[in-house]
């Protein structure tokens, strides 16, 4: 499904992936660890078209395509979502508006009309259930004056209702309690099938209790330097990075 | 094309605008009179004030002949689609054809309007005398020689009500106009101001507002003055005189697209007087810019009492070469304890040639009061465009969205449903590309 070849990126003129390598098939759960500043953050908004940073080298592919030329739009269209760190506030966009614009888009993209009032409304209500999340919310001015564990939810409720084929959550377990992380994980599994993915970003090993993942990758110096099973991220919450980066 | 504009620039030409002034003055035939008097004192002001300008005053901007025979000749007929029917919105409508009445048909009982002209000597010179404070020449000249508008009445009535008033110009060159509003005390009304017209017209209105008591007042106002000509220019003057626990709500909007779209330049002298307590002033400006347009905003808000609130929320978005500027400043008086004021000026600009001036200002001389003030130049933030566009959202469709939700805020205020619905429509209309 995505297929990252030698990726080689920078920013303001820095270096920072430096010949990454990664292949995620359908239905696979790829964890991505590493210490901070090792290029994470980049790979996620590189994957998701973020044009602050430019690719000097290697290529990506989803779905059998080089991507590298598809604006943002694009490649949220072809079903690649970001989970961001740091979501952005928008005073006077609601986020039923939002949700409503972004739901149409895509599927106009797709040649699909757009949706009813009454079944988008019923499939937000249903989501918003699954993440113990009220109403109101829908009405809300996007992030603005959200808590960082609704900001996280928010981003999770995004993405069940885009149903994309690749998620990437970039750290969206960092600043939530036990509870909204066990919420969020439940959100991530109730979307998980054979024919979806996803790439967690995480610092910690304590989300991947809740989310299983197949693959946990070590970034480090924009490189992954080791890979292995769920056993690996266990490792390095007992022994930290620096055995491995060494 | 920029070098013919260049041609065109020259300031503006007193000297004419003093002949007219002064050729009304000799239809006045009786010398003696109070009136003679009064305009004969305002005319000799206009002639010091432009005779001692310094050249950074704002009418050295206005550079077009007002005059000449020859701009007159560009006269053309109101061509707009779409003109914005405000029917659904109000309750009547008045309609002011070059400065006349042309229809006041079905006013209610408690309204009146006469014509300036109409009214008796005396109360056409102590009108004109209460602007005597102010220091600009557009003032003293339409005090000196305008005999053209309306005075309007409000008097109290059952339910709140909504009046229409519509403006329609054809005429180039100079139009003075005055139009007064007396607003009686428990008074609920709402005024919606539109202006029709394509012509080359240089529009000197001055708006002298009197509210009474506890008496509650919104205007929604659109668009310029002068019509929608690209060589328009509007010079408004508009003086508020607020008493004890009144309400006002002023509420402008500037588009240059869509059916309340104008072109030009526009100069607004604002004043609002808080003479009593338990005031509330409430100011709202949205100037959504295209081409060479300029809004130009002096705002002065004066409290005068204590426990009053005021604010002057005024937002702009520019592209191509448009200007904005924002030049406000509230006065707090020594008795005027327990003022809270907010003083809010945002602005993006679209483009490297549209600029903005943004200076808020206070003066206070009470020492238990509440007075912000702040404003803000920036782009469409990027970070932002990328949330969205990493939603699927088209770039276009996501500056779209920011854009509109950046002046929501004044939109969403609006208390009046069909009326936000119509600004709605028209702030969408803005940002097509």
């Amino acid at each position: 499904m995505l297929e990252i070849k030698n990726l080689q990126s920078s920013i303001n003129e820095k270096n920072v992936l430096k010949g990454l390598n990664l292949n995620v098939n359908p239905g696979e759960i790829h964890a991505i660890m590493g210490p901070n500043g090792s290029g994470k953050s980049t790979l996620a908004s590189v994957i998701s078209g973020n044009e602050d940073h430019e690719v000097i080298n290697g290529d990506i592919r989803f779905m059998g395509e080089s991507i590298l030329d598809y604006s943002p739009e694009d490649r949220a269209r072809a079903g690649i979502f970001l989970s961001f760190q740091y979501p952005v506030e928008i005073p006077g966009v609601s986020v039923s508006n939002f949700i409503k614009t972004s739901v149409n888009e895509i599927r106009k993209s797709r040649g699909l009309p757009q949706i009813k009032a009454n079944e988008l409304l019923k499939a937000m209500r249903e989501k918003l259930d699954l993440l113990s999340m009220k109403s109101e919310f829908l009405s809300r001015s996007l992030n603005d004056g959200f808590s960082g564990g609704e900001k996280k939810r928010n981003e999770i409720f995004q993405m069940s209702m885009l149903n994309p084929t690749l998620a990437i959550l970039d750290e969206t377990d960092s600043g939530l309690d036990i509870d909204a992380l066990k919420i969020v994980a439940n959100g991530v599994n109730k979307l998980k099938s054979s024919s979806n993915s996803f790439i967690i970003i995480t610092h910690y090993q304590r989300l991947l209790n809740y989310i299983k993942p197949d693959f946990v990758h070590v970034l480090s110096d924009g490189e992954i330097v080791k890979t292995g099973g769920a056993e690996l991220a266990l490792l390095l919450e007992e022994n930290g990075y620096d055995n491995i980066v060494d | 094309m920029s070098r013919e504009k260049q041609k065109n620039i020259k300031p503006i030409n007193f000297s004419e605008l003093l002949t007219m002034a002064q050729n009304y003055k000799s239809l006045i035939l009786d010398k003696k009179t109070d009136l003679y008097q009064t305009r004969s004192y305002f005319i000799e002001k206009f002639k010091n004030q432009i005779s001692s300008g310094s050249k950074k005053l704002y009418w050295k901007n206005f550079n077009y002949n007002i005059f000449s025979e020859k701009n007159k000749i560009n006269e053309r007929n109101f061509e707009k689609n779409n003109i914005v029917s405000f029917e659904k919105s109000s309750d009547v409508s008045i309609v002011i054809n070059d400065g006349v009445i042309t229809s006041d048909k079905n006013l209610p009982n408690n309204i009146r309007i006469t014509d300036f002209k109409e009214i008796s000597d005396d109360d056409v010179c102590s009108y004109i005398k209460k602007t005597d404070k102010l220091n600009d020449p557009f003032v003293s000249v339409n005090n000196g020689s305008c005999d053209c508008g309306f005075v309007l009445d409000v008097k109290e009535s059952k339910s709140p009500q909504i009046i229409h008033i519509k403006n329609i110009s054809s005429k180039a060159g100079l139009y003075q106009n005055r139009q007064i509003y007396n607003i009686s005390k428990n008074v609920k009304i709402t005024f919606i101001e539109s202006f029709e017209g394509c012509s080359e017209q240089f529009n000197n209105t001055i708006s002298q507002w009197e509210v009474k008591e506890n008496a509650n007042v919104y205007k929604y106002s659109f668009g310029s003055r002068a019509g929608s000509h690209k060589n328009s220019q509007s010079v408004f003057s508009e003086f508020v005189e607020q008493h004890k626990n009144s309400t006002c709500n002023f509420y402008s909007f500037y588009f240059n697209e869509g059916g309340l779209g104008f072109s030009g330049k526009i100069r607004n002298n604002i004043l609002f007087n808080l003479i009593g307590e338990n005031i509330t002033s409430n100011q709202w400006s949205v100037s959504l810019l295209r081409d060479e347009c300029f809004v130009d905003n002096d705002v002065r808000t004066q409290h005068m009492s204590p426990n009053c609130s005021s604010s002057q929320v005024y937002k702009g978005i520019y592209n191509d070469r448009s200007k904005g500027r924002f030049d406000s400043c509230v006065y707090v008086a020594k008795d005027a304890q327990k003022s809270d004021t907010v003083q809010s000026n945002n602005n993006i600009l679209l483009n490297d040639n549209a600029s903005v001036n943004s200076n808020p200002q206070l003066e206070i001389f009470a020492d238990d009061v509440k007075c912000a003030h702040g404003s803000t130049i920036g782009q469409i933030d990027r970070n932002a465009l990328f949330y969205l566009r990493a939603r699927g959202i088209s770039e276009v469709l996501a500056k779209k969205l920011l854009l509109t939700a950046f002046v929501g805020d004044i939109v969403e205020s609006i208390n009046n449903s069909d009326i936000l619905n119509l600004v709605s429509e028209e702030v969408e209309k803005q940002f097509h590309n």
